[in-house]
């Protein structure tokens, strides 16, 4: 028989540790089906923008694609609870948790009504707070901080809640803003420093480890349900050990991006008073708690993290 | 058919004058919001950007009804009138196709698609943003069978202009 | 299968150009027949209406009515003819110096409008009748205007360099727009010498001295027009605002200073409108168009099969950067800018990369083949506008551009090859 060629597009560079996961959920999987199913990657934004090929997933002119949780909001509000603060307890219990199937359940199929589901998720790290000057110790120390976020909602409330003024912008411009004083401030992981260069100019770097944001892997629903039973399985497969396969490659990435910064940046790495941020957000995580959107998942988080 | 379309000239015009007139004002009040006010605004750039879609297709909308929109005419002007006039019929034939093919058909299609995602700042329904596609359509549909009809009038006046 | 696409592309888009239907709707038709070599019927269409609509989801494109708006704004209010006389007190006392203040002022003109056609109409307008009182030939007068006429749009700020930095992949346009300065004040200067070398052979004199107090009052008049520039591209350079805010302090700008010059009424306000909705309505359908265009390149793996094929030739960075030239100047003959920037960044920029071009100095590179395209026939809108103002045949203005044209190439060779003289403002700035 043809093989089935489908077609996955995501927005990072080919050098970025994300594309070489979703290469190995490529190989696996071709090996796996001996070649029925093929799988074309399209990286760098080439068919478009998160958004863009979300809604070419929904349409099945693209078959598969690799999206930040926070660009499904817009689709099934449940995405929302990774942009609540201090979701996770550690990245072990979180890694640990987005790997259960239970939770997997609860958050992939709430988007089959649109036309995908997810299939797996990547760890894309722990989100910290860096700026250019200010030193933030405790959560006082965030007021009146200028910080860029994504431009949602949730991301406005995320840093609203630890005391921040939130000032949404793309991404691209957040080095110019920094460097000119439209924000004081941003949050991300540490590969932002060296591979966005936010380092030059953004020289102090804190571990508030405020969010853990995955990246999710979803698929068209009607060319997963007209597949045979043992081809979901190779895909499911498949995506499983690049999962596991990913996690490692990203503690790397992270390991070499710290000392990139710390060494030919003069970036310094500050620990904070993890809990006095933990406090403020409070009044946002029972929002979260109480929403109808993502109560169910959110009381599911918290039953498996409890089992320390 | 003449004042119906000076009608939807007009409208088009009014759309367009409110919306670029909004978006100015918007723009300009983001940047008095973060530098005098040092609150910035969370939503106005999510807004604008709507609005900028309504804005660009009707723009081009109302720009078909001016057959302004650029094309390379250095080979059709060297045909006779009769082969102009073919020539633009056809034109407009096509424009038509694309008007209720893509813009209309597809249009609904896409806001059928995103009426349940909503925009990350806003919560707006996407499908407030794609709506424009199939609005836009109808106006270019009925510029394309106004601008096929009077083709002959047009032509020859201009003949008789050189 | 990209071979395929690649003719289909190709091949339906000439065709439809040929026809002349319109350059947005060719894109459009071409790329929806590729596209359904490889999608189903449905699925195509819908792919396709969505990128019509997120084509233009970009703030940065906001930028480009406004900047428009302004231009047409600054037209309307007494704003270009204070200009003219800036240029006047600057150069009015060289041969053919009223060349000279018609080049100037195309400079000064065109870089607060970034429109060539803006420039070339409302200078065209104002300098011919002076002119031919001076006893200027037509032709020559109108050759200088038409020459200069695209100055403006390297100069800052400039919607091409935005359309440029959009379909890059977001190339910094407080970079670009730096880069613009040197390259753009250079195309002044040699229209500048060319008007001079012929000024000298028609024999035509100097103007009249002006005093110093008509001097000093007409600089000072000038100072509010001018000093729009100064805010707005220093407020993007700075980072203290956007493109697209700038653009919008702009309109506001010239807004309230053509009120306070009394030359803006009510009455004109539908005209305004209709100008801008007719300038942006035609590029953002075409910047929308051409983003489905890139998809459907992307798609099909054109740019990175085009790229092998012309690296294939050669790979030598001089040879590819002639070759590249060549063929921009050849598209330019009868494309016009917006269009043909959205269509040939995407195939080219990973060629100039690849031979390790800065994209600040490829965008110029680009820019200022398809700024010399704007003035050559067969299509030509700074041409067409400028002929038409002046009164004069195409045909016969072309013989007096013929200099023009050769000394243009020959700074175009100059550009392309010292990267830093594009890159020696936006290095300067830290951009
Ligand atoms: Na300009
Ligand atoms: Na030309």
């Amino acid at each position: 028989a043809q093989p089935k060629e489908m077609v996955l597009g995501h927005n990072q560079p080919t050098t970025h540790p994300i594309h070489e996961s979703l290469v190995d959920f490529k190989e696996l999987l071709e090996e796996k089906s001996n070649g029925k199913l093929e799988l074309k990657i399209y990286a760098n934004g080439q068919l478009g923008s998160e958004r863009e090929v979300i809604e070419m997933t929904q349409t099945n002119a693209v078959q598969f694609t690799k999206v930040s949780a926070s660009a499904l909001e817009g689709f099934s509000e449940s995405y929302s609870l990774f942009s609540m603060p201090y979701l996770f307890k550690s990245q072990e219990k979180y890694r640990e948790i987005m790997k259960k199937p239970v939770i997997q359940e609860a958050f992939y199929n709430t988007t089959a009504d649109n036309g995908f589901i997810g299939i797996t998720y990547y760890d894309a790290g722990v989100r910290n707070m860096y700026t250019k000057d200010r030193i933030i110790k405790t959560n006082d120390d965030m007021h009146g901080l200028k910080t860029r976020v994504q431009p949602s909602k949730t991301s406005v409330q995320l840093i609203e809640s630890l005391g921040g003024t939130p000032t949404p912008m793309s991404f691209g411009e957040v080095y110019t803003a920094l460097q000119s004083g439209i924000i004081d401030a941003a949050e991300n992981n540490e590969s932002a420093l060296t591979d966005n260069k936010h380092g030059e100019v953004a020289k102090h770097y804190f571990y508030t480890e405020h969010a853990m944001v995955p990246d999710i892997l979803i698929m068209n629903v009607d060319t997963y349900n007209e597949l045979s039973e043992e081809e979901q399985t190779w895909i499911k497969e498949a995506a499983e050990e690049s999962t596991a396969l990913h996690e490692p490659r990203w503690d790397q990435k992270m390991k070499e991006s710290k000392e990139i910064a710390e060494e030919e940046m003069g970036v310094t790495f500050y620990e904070v008073d993890k809990s006095s941020f933990m406090e403020s957000v409070k009044p946002l995580q029972e929002s979260f708690q109480k929403n109808e959107a993502t109560r169910e998942q959110y009381n599911l988080i918290m039953e498996e993290g409890q089992d320390e | 058919m003449n004042n119906a379309k000076k009608i939807i000239d007009k409208t088009l015009l009014i759309i367009t004058g409110i919306l670029i007139s909004v978006m100015s004002i918007l723009s300009i009040w983001q940047v008095v919001a973060r530098y005098i006010l040092s609150t910035p605004s969370t939503v106005s750039e999510e807004i604008i950007r709507m609005l900028l879609i309504w804005f660009s297709l009707t723009s081009a909308a109302y720009v078909f009804g001016q057959q302004k929109h650029i094309a390379i005419v250095f080979f059709r002007d060297k045909l006779s009138i009769k082969g102009q006039i073919m020539i633009l019929r056809i034109s407009n034939i096509i424009l038509l196709l694309i008007a209720l093919v893509l813009m209309i058909w597809g249009g609904i299609q896409v806001v059928n698609l995103t009426l349940t995602q909503v925009a990350p700042s806003t919560g707006i329904s996407m499908a407030f943003m794609y709506g424009a596609l199939p609005i836009s359509g109808l106006f270019i549909t009925f510029y394309a069978l106004y601008n096929f009809t009077t083709v002959k009038l047009s032509i020859t006046e201009k003949g008789s202009d050189a | 299968m990209t071979i395929i696409a690649g003719i289909v592309l190709f091949l339906s888009f000439f065709i439809l150009l040929f026809f002349s239907i319109p350059i947005a709707i060719s894109i459009i038709i071409s790329s929806i027949l590729t596209l359904l070599l490889i999608l189903p019927f449905d699925v195509t269409i819908i792919t396709a209406a969505q990128r019509m609509v997120t084509g233009i989801d970009n703030f940065t494109m906001l930028a480009i009515p406004l900047f428009v708006l302004a231009g047409i704004l600054m037209n309307n209010g007494g704003i270009a003819f204070r200009l003219v006389n800036f240029a006047k007190v600057l150069v009015g006392r060289m041969p053919g110096s009223l060349a000279h203040t018609n080049i100037v002022g195309n400079m000064l003109f065109g870089s607060i409008s970034g429109s060539s056609v803006a420039a070339a109409a409302a200078m065209g307008r104002i300098m011919t009748p002076l002119q031919q009182k001076q006893g200027y030939r037509k032709e020559y007068s109108a050759a200088a205007n038409i020459a200069s006429a695209p100055a403006g749009l390297l100069i800052p700020p400039s919607s091409m360099l935005i359309v440029y930095s959009l379909v890059s992949g977001g190339t910094s346009i407080a970079a670009l727009f730096m880069a613009g300065y040197i390259p753009g004040i250079l195309w002044g200067t040699t229209c500048m010498i060319v008007a001079y070398i012929l000024a000298k052979k028609e024999g035509y004199s100097v103007s009249e001295k002006i005093g110093w107090k008509d001097r000093l009052f007409l600089i000072l008049d000038a100072i509010p027009s001018l000093f729009l520039v100064i805010i707005v591209i220093g407020g993007i350079v700075a980072g203290v605002f956007t493109a697209t805010e700038g653009a919008a302090i702009a309109v506001l700008y010239a807004l309230i200073l053509s009120l306070i010059y009394k030359s803006f009424k009510l009455k004109d306000i539908p005209n305004i409108l209709k100008e801008t909705v007719e300038i942006t309505g035609m590029i953002l359908l075409l910047i929308t168009a051409s983003a489905l265009f890139s998809l459907v390149m992307s798609y099909t793996g054109l740019p990175e099969a085009i790229s092998n094929g012309i690296l294939s030739l050669t790979e030598n960075p001089i040879l590819l950067l002639l070759l590249m030239n060549i063929i921009l100047l050849v598209i330019g003959t009868f494309m016009d800018i917006t269009p043909a920037v959205l269509i040939f960044t995407p195939i080219f920029l990973p060629i100039a990369t690849s031979v390790g071009l800065d994209p600040v100095h490829f965008g110029i590179v680009i820019a200022f083949n398809l700024c010399i395209g704007n003035i050559t026939p067969p299509v030509g809108s700074a041409l067409f506008v400028g002929a038409s103002v002046a009164n004069v045949k195409i045909e016969s203005v072309i013989r007096t551009l013929v200099p023009y044209f050769i000394a243009l190439i020959i700074m175009l060779l100059v550009i392309t090859f010292i990267p830093q003289i594009s890159l020696f403002l936006p290095n300067l700035f830290g951009l």
